[in-house]
């Protein structure tokens, strides 16, 4: 395969995984996912200080 | 006349990164008066993961950790899955790659200022450096998925095991500000606290000592922003007209060979490399598309 061919299979890559990555966000954010990041993020994380 | 200009573009270069570094650890800590009086900020912001290394439960943290957050939604019980975090990751490592770690990361920042104490570094090999890359991988693979997934309690629910028993950013930037401001915490302190305070001196004393050694060899976000390195938006290339002197890879205090492996997992995207090429055959952008190698 060229150079040329690479670069374009290369940027086709990275819009296909954009595209997925936004579906992902959006996905998790419809479930319910960013309640969960919110209220670990929130309280203090003991686990993270080293008591829990 | 010309070596005079690269050197001098380079320590512009180098003091343009850390006046952005500092900036970054300000802002994503920007809740200063928590450090006064010992707890976390818990506004509406911490919805949202920032891009870099930083605890959530730092007293100023304006923002969520995403291998925090990441832990957090794969083991809660409702979920298996984190597609929201892995999405805002894949998001920022799509897009910039490892700039963050190099531009934005508190905890990078602080390694990059005690490597600045005037003691005797150790050069690591690079077969050595090449196999302890890959630890950090292992530590992803293993304490921020697989420990977590099957120490999961009948409700589905497990600790976060990066935070719990390796992550000396948590330890520094949360556990010690905390336990010195607020007294009840100070009474819970225990055994893991010992083991972590101690993996936080090894990190300490090896940073002194290696450039960035918490970010070559234990980084779980770094791990995975490396991966995208190779397919970012933002990137680098080297074009044809590279003499192959090696001056980059002389200058790279990641150990990386820009001019052989541009787009290495292991570059933090700093831009020195791109500040000493003498013929200008580095380039890190958006769109370059004159070039040899990917």
């Amino acid at each position: 395969m060229n150079l040329k061919s690479n670069k374009l299979y290369l940027r086709i890559i990275r819009y296909v995984l954009l595209i997925l990555i936004v579906i992902s966000i959006v996905y998790g954010i419809l479930r319910g996912e960013v309640q969960i990041v919110l209220r670990n993020a929130v309280n203090i994380c003991l686990d993270c200080i080293g008591i829990g | 006349m010309k070596t005079n200009n690269r050197t001098g573009n380079l320590s512009k270069q180098r003091k343009k990164r850390m006046l952005i570094q500092a900036m970054g650890a300000l802002i994503f800590n920007g809740n200063w008066k928590n450090f006064i009086n010992g707890n976390i900020y818990k506004g509406n912001l911490k919805n949202v993961c920032v891009p870099v290394l930083n605890c959530y439960s730092c007293p100023g943290a304006i923002g969520a950790c995403p291998i925090g957050s990441l832990q957090a939604v794969n083991n809660s019980h409702q979920f298996n899955f984190a597609f929201y975090v892995i999405g805002l990751i894949a998001l920022f490592g799509i897009t910039m790659g490892r700039w963050f770690c190099g531009w934005l990361c508190p905890f990078g920042w602080i390694q990059e200022l005690l490597h600045k104490i005037p003691l005797k570094k150790i050069k690591v090999k690079p077969t050595v450096h090449k196999k302890a890359t890959r630890l950090k991988y292992v530590l992803l693979i293993l304490f921020v998925f697989v420990i977590p997934f099957f120490t999961q309690d009948p409700y589905g629910m497990s600790s976060p095991a990066f935070c719990k028993w390796i992550c000396p950013a948590g330890t520094l930037e949360a556990g010690y500000p905390l336990l010195l401001t607020n007294p009840v915490l100070r009474q819970a302190v225990g055994y893991i606290f010992g083991w972590k305070s101690f993996l936080l001196i090894i990190t300490i004393f090896f940073s002194i000592k290696i450039f960035r050694f918490f970010c070559k060899y234990a980084c779980p976000l770094g791990a995975i922003y490396g991966m995208f390195n190779k397919i970012s938006f933002y990137h680098m290339e080297c074009s044809s007209d590279c003499i192959k002197c090696g001056r980059c890879s002389g200058v790279c205090k990641m150990q990386v060979e820009p001019y052989k492996t541009p787009n290495s997992a292991e570059c933090i995207r700093c831009g020195e490399c791109v500040e000493v090429c003498p013929v200008k055959a580095l380039k890190l952008g958006f769109g370059n598309e004159k070039s040899n190698n990917q």
